[in-house]
This record gives C-alpha cells, structure tokens and sequence, in this order.
C-alpha cells in the first residue's frame, strides 16, 4: 500500500512531519523507528524506509517521523559538532515529540500497541520514551551510546581511534587525499592525534609483558548515561521488551560490553553481529538487521 | 504554509513511481525547484534544503523540493533509480510549478542536483539557476562513490574484500551492488558512466540567468570564471556534504546569496 504523509502540531505549536507505511489489513502492533543523530527519518541509506517497507509487508504498520528541528519538520536543530548534536540527543530531546507521534500512530492505524526501534542516538530516544509510554510494548536498541558524548572526546575511545587510523590507511594510495593533505585542506591535528593515539597503544602493548608481575588493575568505572540505565530498568520492571544489537565493528561496542555487564537486567537479549559497522553498509550486515527486526517484532505480537 | 505531496509519473516516457514533492508557499507567481544532491549527500543536507526554501518562501518565492525516485521520501528503491528517471523527477517538479499557476521557474541546484540543473537548463522552461556546488562529471562522482565504499570495506572488514574491480564488473554484468549502503542499478551505472561531463563553455549563453555558489569547489569556481559564467566563493560554509563532523541546519551567507540570485539582484 502507498506510503500516507501526516503531520500534526506538537505541545510547542511546532509542526511534526512524517510518514506512515499502512499494514495490508487489520494489526494490532505497529513500529516507530527512529534514526539515529539529526539526519531525519531518511538518513543512513534509507535504512528505515527499507525496513519499512519489509515490516508493513509482513503485517505492521510503520511510522517514520521527524522531530521537531530535524529534517521535514519546524525548528532547528542546535548548530555544532557530531558530538555536540549526539548529546543534544543524548539529553532526549526528542522524546516529547516521539511521545506525541506514538498518539497520532494509534490514532491513525488504529493499533494498541507499538514497538519502538531506535539506531544510534535514535535507540536512546526509543528507550527513553519506551520508559515513559504506556502503549508500548517492546524498543529494539540498534547501536546505542550508552557512554555519555559530551563525557569523553571522540578519538580517546580505542575504537574510534582505530577506526580512523583504517580510514586514512585507505586513503594512502589516494591522489586526491595527498593532494587534501598537502594544500593544507587536511585535518592535520586529528590526522596527530590519531597517530599518537596509536604509538601510545603499540608502545604500551609491548612494554607491558616486561614489567614486574604485578596484581591485575580493577577495571575502570565507567560513567555510563544514567538516564539510559533508568530507563531500560524501568522498561523492564513493566514488563516490556527490550532488547540490543550491536556491531563487532562498532567504535562503541566495548563500552556496549561493559554496560552489559553493568546494567543490562541478565533477560534482556543482545546481539553482537559479526563484521558489522555503526552504519550496516554491507549486504551480510543489513540482512542480519533486518532478519533481527522481524524476528523482535513478531516476537512481541505474538 | 506547507504541503507534501506525491507527484506520480507524467504521461511521457515517464515510467517511475510517484515521487514525493514539499511545497513551501508564497505569492504563487515566481517559483523556485530545488533539485537535492544524491544519496548519503541527500540525507546529510536535507535541513539545509529544507531551511532554503524556507527562507525562499518568505522572500515571497514559491519553493518546490522533491525526491528522486527511490531516494529520500519518493517512492521506489534506490536500485531502479536512474538518471533519465533523476531528469524527470525534475521536469515533473517543474511541471507541478506551472501547473500551480508559476509565471516565472527559477532553479536551483545542489551537487547531483547542479548537474542536472546546468545540464537540462538549455531545455527547460526556467528563468534563472542558481548551482551549489555542482557536479560536472558524473563518472568521477561515481569513483568518488566507491571510494567511500572502499573506505566503508576497510572500517567493517580490516580490508577490502570486493574492489572497485569487481564491483564495476559485476555492474555491468547486470547485477545490482551496494555502493556506500545504497544499492545501485546497472542501469544507473551505466548512465553515470555515460554521461557526458557538464561544458562550461557551452554554458556562456546562459551566463546572465546562471549562478554558480561555491565554498571547496576552487577547481569548479576557476572553472566557470574562464568560461565567463558568474561563480562566487561564498567564505565561512560550515557545513560539509562529505561528513557529519559538523551539522549546520542552515548558513546565512549561502542562503543570502542564493535569495539574490534567484530574485536576480545584480550586486
């Protein structure tokens, strides 16, 4: 069935847009996914339409929607950095109109009840609001930051300092990346930076076997995003489903590991895929996700 | 005011699916088609665009966005995507203009979207363009395509499992393949092999109606300067189509200069 733009008008009097992908029949459970950052419901290779579209053709209507600021709808986000917007979102901003375009789900389709799926920043704002909505019944966290942004600098996460590090050993044999580089078009500090990250990590691996014996170090504590932690907590004493998928080439998928062991209530499910990045850019990895999606989905109608 | 709307196919060779159309009104007299840049470029400065025809709309300039076939919210997937289809979303958009009571189109082009705006400008029935940063050359945007694809190869797998090579191969062995997360069609790869690269030079006759904006593109500006169009570095752009280290909604310059152009201001 044809794809049905709405839009309603928020508690602020700000205009919400979005899109509903209509069920052939009657359901009685539909799906809200919600993008991750501040790219709208179209961003990441169309990850949400195309699980969407697969959704609705097994029986749930969907909804994608912008909140206000983002994409279609009125506002603007904050201006700033990658980070600066992570924990613009991070800090559940989105929350209040995700809250409103469950309502207007139910009104429109008809359903009781509604998953939420959340990649990214998007997985915070299903958990947040999967906490605080009583219609829902289950948030499938795709790559959540459990490690709160504005906390930690980008590159001090080994992760990301080495996924970094690949990316600009990629570029090596590229002319146009010497050509960048030499007409100072470069981000000379991070391209540093990324280097010596890397040096202090080689250096201290091999100078580690030559010290004295001595009892291993307690792990560090992490500061984990507390409103996070409440809210998979809270999802959980009410009887909700939740569950996580990561990647194993995640930048974040240590801190996931931890959180994990920390704060993940000992039922609820997690994944970790196999040669899977933060974005699910190959055919392996978007299969797995969209097989991952039907099953959690279908697992919380049934 | 706002309204969002399918266009479905017109009744020319004119074979894909309904593609979604944002108008932003005004007045109701002058018109302004806004043609996106392509794929992950698309997503990334949506806002901008969306925010452009904003701030078109209330310099009194209707604003028209839409969708390419199989991209953002159009209908269709991005594998039958293709560029006659990418040519006639636009001509459907202007279309909707006209049929909307424009007396004056103007268009506007971003990356992607500023090839196909200085290459159907000779053909269709608008006043004025004005091109951000505009893709000449359709075979390079490709390699720069799979170069990030590359990139994304060596972030999930350590290496390069499937090289330009092959992927190119199995494109023209008829076989659809993923390009930085979007599948693209044969079809599509053929006509971006294909296409021939935009001649600037060709472009002299519509050097008062033509304006060319741009922020990293010196090769494009030194360009268009020789061939005695209008191009103007516009300083201080904060925001990237490459990345999303830096997401700007909107850039105040740009869109100044933009409004400008459009309303055809001679400064």
């Amino acid at each position: 069935m044809a794809a049905q733009l709405f839009k309603f008008s928020n508690a602020r009097g700000l205009t919400i847009k979005g899109v509903v992908y209509p069920a052939r029949g009657a359901a009685e459970i539909g799906v809200i996914y919600l993008p991750g950052i501040v790219l709208g419901s179209t961003a990441v290779h169309r990850l949400g339409i195309d699980l969407a579209h697969r959704l609705a053709d097994d029986g749930y209507p969907v909804c994608l929607f912008d909140p206000s600021g983002i994409g279609e709808s009125e506002g603007d986000y904050p201006r700033g950095t990658h980070q600066e917007l992570a924990s613009w979102v991070e800090s559940g901003s989105c929350v209040a109109d995700t809250l409103e375009a469950i309502d207007q789900m139910r009104a429109r389709t008809g359903v009781r009840r509604l998953v939420l799926i959340g990649h990214c920043g998007g997985a915070l704002t299903a958990m947040y609001a999967a906490a605080r909505h009583a219609a829902v019944a289950g948030a499938l966290l795709i790559c959540p930051p459990t490690v709160p942004q504005g906390r930690k600098e980008e590159l001090d996460g080994a992760g990301v300092a080495e996924s970094y590090l690949r990316q600009y050993l990629a570029r090596l044999r590229s002319p146009d990346a010497w050509l960048r580089l030499l007409r100072g078009q470069s981000s000379y500090r991070t391209i540093v930076r990324v280097v010596r990250r890397k040096l202090e990590r080689t250096l201290a691996a091999v100078w580690k076997p030559r010290r004295p014996a001595a009892a291993p170090a307690p792990a560090p504590v992490r500061a984990f995003n507390r409103h996070l932690v409440d809210a998979v907590q809270i999802a959980h004493d009410h009887g909700k489903r939740v569950e996580v998928v990561f990647g194993d080439r995640d930048p974040d998928v240590d801190d996931f590991r931890a959180f994990q062991r920390q704060h993940l209530p000992a039922d609820v499910a997690w994944r970790i895929f196999e040669d899977t990045s933060h974005g699910f850019v190959t055919e392996p990895s978007m299969q797995l996700l969209f097989g991952e999606v039907g099953r959690f989905v279908s697992s919380v109608a049934a | 005011m706002e309204s969002e709307l399918f266009v479905g196919p017109g009744h020319d060779n004119d074979g894909g699916p309904p593609i979604f159309v944002s108008h932003h009104r005004a007045a109701g007299a002058v018109f302004a088609v806004l043609a996106p840049a392509l794929f992950e470029e698309q997503a990334r400065t949506r806002k901008l665009l969306v925010n452009l025809a904003r701030d078109l709309a209330a310099a009194g300039i209707d604003a028209v966005r839409f969708d390419y076939p199989g991209t953002g919210l159009s209908e269709g997937t991005t594998e039958r995507l293709t560029l006659t289809a990418a040519f006639d979303a636009l001509r459907r958009a202007v279309d909707y203009c006209h049929q909307q009571g424009a007396a004056q189109v103007h268009l506007f082009g971003f990356r992607f979207g500023g090839y196909l705006a200085l290459t159907a400008l000779p053909r269709l029935p608008v006043s004025r363009a004005v091109v951000w940063e505009p893709v000449l050359d359709l075979s390079a945007h490709f390699q720069e395509l799979l170069r990030v694809e590359m990139t994304n190869q060596m972030v999930t797998f350590g290496k390069v499992r499937r090289g330009r090579d092959e992927l190119v191969a199995s494109l023209r062995a008829g076989h659809p393949e993923l390009v930085d997360g979007n599948r693209i069609g044969p079809t599509l790869h053929r006509e971006l092999e294909a296409a021939p690269a935009v001649d600037l030079d060709r472009l002299a006759a519509f050097a008062d109606r033509l304006r060319i904006l741009v922020w990293d593109g010196k090769k494009v500006h030194d360009a268009a300067t020789r061939a005695g169009l209008a191009s103007v570095v516009v300083p201080d752009v904060k925001f990237s189509w490459k990345h999303i280290r830096v997401l700007e909604p909107r850039s105040t310059a740009l869109f100044r200069e933009t409004v400008h152009a459009l309303e055809g201001v001679r400064r």
